[in-house]
């Protein structure tokens, strides 16, 4: 709203002002015989005045400013009624007339003149206020030129009433050459009136029951308009203003045509309205279902929120939803309206069974629109004797799968159009968008929640393995390489005797938070296990007793533990299971890999267990080599699934053993990767290697 | 992730399950399904014979210990048959030697079913 520099009070009390001036100067004119004809034009100019300043009041007041089309009608016929009272009440009061003069005719009484006056105020006040209501209506839906069309009605409406001042002619549409001017501007303001005339779709949205009722209404309201003039205003508002005049035949013409044209669109929408009414349902359904799909993740909600719609538009007796239920394989009913969930469960319809079947193997919709007696389908009505005609159309999937039908009934015969068969599949296909919906989501927090898993199983591992190599001298190297699925394994070092290292390297079978489970148990176990003095077959065999019965029958773990004596340079080992250890030695300048008996921890009670595990024991040299390490590395399978394979290992250690330790490592490392070329690890990878001193 | 497949074939009392290309933790539930249809039956008598067998991993072996103890209470047993000289590695490595009777042949699992029976 713009800050107006005079205030509306202000304007108001001009407005009065003026028209009592105006009004004095009417007495004068009429009960003096002088000539006033010099001050006319001042006595129209303040009428223009009047107007504008009327207009600059009443513009901004709540009643015209009204967006509500019902509100905006309702004023409309409040004021055009209040008009005709006022001037009919004051016409029985005062009973004017006028001199039968040119244009403008003069009143002929004193009481006319007062007349004149009165008429001429209500004039200006309910017709700009009407003008304002009419322009709400046109701008309810706004085109490009609106604003255009309705400066140039104005400018027209300005032109006419300038006219009618200067040529003092009345705006009247006539063949004489002296009038041609006022016929002309007369034609210009009608054609702009009658293109704003054409600016009511306002109309258009109006509910089936609105535009029967306003038909008959406007057909009254347009006589009523039309005899406003002549009844009311005709000769009273000139003899007062001409300026004034002009603008309100002016304005009755605008008036006018635009009631007598929303009339005629009422009457052109009466036959369409039904049908519009349905389909603006259809859109308001369709713009909620989209809504409701993206908000509710609740399946059975959203299934009765579907059901319940179609019901509404389609208008169906009796609505159901069926959805695959994917515990059991079959079609189960998930909704309901107008009918019991249990009865639909429960019955064992041959007919609806078929029609299911239909639309399962077809993946279209389908229908009967009238359900004979006897035949196929006569059971349905034997059911429900008030299906006349059944429609069915599929959920489906974005594999084309069905993942349920919505079914819908009717009471009568032929009751599905066209219009509701393309509903209920528009239904079925939004069920279907949310029910995968509901699935996609359910399925990806799953897979957040795994991943989450996966997380805090790689953090314990890695907090289970040695934090720093032990001060031994020996020279010592590890590499650990975790692959993406979590594999378990585990290496540790313990030294329960002086002279001796102790190492243990393990792989639990299987993948994620169950293998780093067992893992730390392992650990545990073996932590305790090595604080006594327990040579490595011993070790093994309480390792094995104890994890027997916590291990599932599935799983098993394959564990190595060596004992080094660096001082006496013994180095004693069993394995269970585990992978051989790779022995270099300087002196054959050869690797052989040590392959003692022994099954895997976890798959034997103990009697198999024991009687297979060896004790292995060899004596090594000053710059031998030792490594042991996990199937990762051995197993570790490039593009084309060949296996890195022992002898590779065997072949590094031979070439580099005479390196130190971190550059072995390095060798291995870069074989590995080389070999993998960018394939993944699918398994943890595990190396230590010990050179003697 | 490779094929497999599980191949059943029934001897009378015995029943060979024929395993072909990778067994591994994808592949499993395959082969975990074949061996409990032949439980389910009572069919405890059984040769896994891996002639076309490729691969076999960690969860592959589980498999077996899945089964073996059920098994062996209800009186029968699962003898291994055929397998090539890398997949005899990883079942050697693990010891499995010693908790299974190994054949170079169906026949000869089939022999020993016959003889103890």
């Amino acid at each position: 709203m713009k800050t107006n520099p005079i205030p509306e009070k202000i304007a108001l009390f001009f407005v009065v002002l003026l028209g009592l001036l105006t009004f004095a100067f009417d007495i004068l004119k009429f009960s003096s015989s002088l000539d006033f004809s010099q001050w006319s034009y001042l006595n129209e100019g303040i009428n223009f005045v009047i107007l504008m300043a009327y207009y600059y009041y009443v513009r901004h007041k709540r009643f015209v400013s009204q967006s509500d089309i019902q509100i905006n009608l309702k004023n409309f016929i409040k004021l055009l009624a209040a008009l005709y009272i006022w001037t009919l009440a004051w016409k029985q009061i005062l009973s004017p007339s006028f001199v039968t003069t040119d244009f403008p005719k003069a009143p002929d009484t004193i009481g006319t003149v007062v007349y004149s006056n009165l008429i001429t105020f209500a004039a200006i006040v309910v017709i700009v206020p009407m003008l304002l209501m009419v322009k709400n209506l046109i701008f309810y839906k706004q085109k490009n030129r609106t604003r255009i069309y309705l400066a140039l009605a104005l400018s027209a409406t300005l032109l006419g009433m300038m006219t009618t001042v200067i040529l003092r002619q009345p705006l009247d549409v006539s063949s004489d050459s002296e009038h041609i001017f006022q016929s002309l501007v007369l034609a210009t303001g009608i054609v702009f009136y009658l293109i704003l005339a054409t600016h009511n779709s306002w109309i258009t949205y109006l509910s089936r029951k609105m535009k029967y009722s306003y038909f008959l209404a406007s057909i009254g309201l347009v006589w009523v308009i039309a005899m406003m003039f002549d009844v009311i205003f005709k000769e009273s508002v000139a003899a007062h203003s001409l300026v004034v005049a002009a603008f309100t035949n002016l304005s009755w013409y605008f008036l006018f045509f635009y009631a007598l044209f929303g009339s005629l669109t009422f009457l052109f929408h009466l036959p369409t309205a039904r049908v519009f009414d349905r389909k603006m349902k259809e859109v308001a359904s369709l713009h909620q279902l989209g809504r409701v799909i993206a908000a509710e993740f609740d399946l059975g909600k959203l299934v009765k929120i579907i059901t319940e719609m179609t019901k509404d538009v389609i208008e169906s007796k009796y609505t159901w939803i069926e959805v695959y239920d994917d515990q059991t394989g079959h079609l189960s009913v998930a909704a309901t309206i107008n009918i019991d969930k249990k009865e639909l469960r429960s019955m064992d319809n041959h007919a609806l069974h078929q029609i299911g079947i239909q639309v399962i193997e077809s993946k279209k919709r389908f229908s009967i629109n009238s359900i004979p007696k006897n035949g196929p389908y006569a059971d349905i009505r034997s059911w429900k004797k008030d299906i006349a005609c059944i429609a069915a159309a599929p959920l489906l999937g974005a594999n084309d799968q069905v993942l349920g039908i919505l079914y819908a009934t009717k009471s009568v015969e032929f009751g599905f159009d066209p219009d509701d068969l393309n509903m209920l599949e528009a239904y079925a296909n939004q069920a279907a968008i949310a029910l995968e919906n509901v699935k996609l989501i359910k399925n990806s927090l799953e897979q957040e929640r795994l991943e989450r898993e996966l997380q805090i199983a790689r953090e314990v591992q890695m907090r289970l393995l040695p934090q720093k190599l032990p001060d031994v001298p020996l020279k010592l190297e590890t590499l650990t390489i975790t692959a993406y699925e979590v594999g378990g394994d585990y290496y540790d070092f313990y030294q329960n005797h002086e002279d001796h290292l102790g190492i243990v390297i393990g792989d639990v079978s299987g993948k994620g938070t169950s293998a780093a489970f067992y893992m730390a148990e392992t650990k545990g176990i073996i932590q305790s296990l090595t604080r006594e003095q327990r040579n490595p077959v011993e070790i093994l065999e309480a390792t094995n007793l104890i994890l027997r019965d916590s291990l599932e029958r599935k799983s098993f773990i394959t564990l190595l533990v060596a004992d080094i004596n660096y001082k006496k340079r013994q180095l004693s080992f069993a394995r269970a299971g585990h992978c051989p250890v790779a022995y270099y030695s300087s002196r054959r300048k050869s690797v052989e890999f040590l392959q003692p008996g022994g099954i895997a921890v976890g798959l034997d009670k103990g009697p198999v267990f024991s009687k297979t595990l060896e004790l292995k024991k060899i004596n090594f040299e000053k710059d031998d080599v030792l490594a042991f390490f996990t199937d990762g590395l051995s197993e570790a399978m490039n593009k084309s699934g060949e296996e890195f394979g022992e002898e590779r290992l065997g072949q590094i250690l031979t070439e580099h053993a005479h390196e130190e330790v971190d550059v072995i490592k390095d060798k291995v490392i870069n074989a590995i990767l080389g070999f993998l070329q960018g394939q993944n690890l699918h398994d943890d990878l595990t190396l230590i290697i010990v050179k003697c001193t | 992730m490779s094929g497999f497949e599980v191949r059943r074939h029934d001897n009378g009392e015995v029943s060979i399950l024929h395993l072909k290309g990778f067994l591994d933790a994808h592949t499993a539930p395959q082969f975990e399904k074949a061996l409990h249809e032949l439980v389910k039956e009572n069919r405890v008598r059984i040769i896994v014979s891996m002639t076309d067998l490729d691969y076999i991993s960690s969860a592959g072996l589980g498999v077996f210990m899945g089964f073996i103890e059920e098994i062996r209470e209800k009186g029968g047993d699962i003898k291994l048959s055929s397998m090539s000289e890398k997949v005899y590695k990883v079942f050697d490595l693990l010891g499995f030697p010693s908790l299974y009777e190994i054949f170079d042949d169906e026949s000869g699992a089939l022999a020993r079913f016959n003889e103890t029976y």
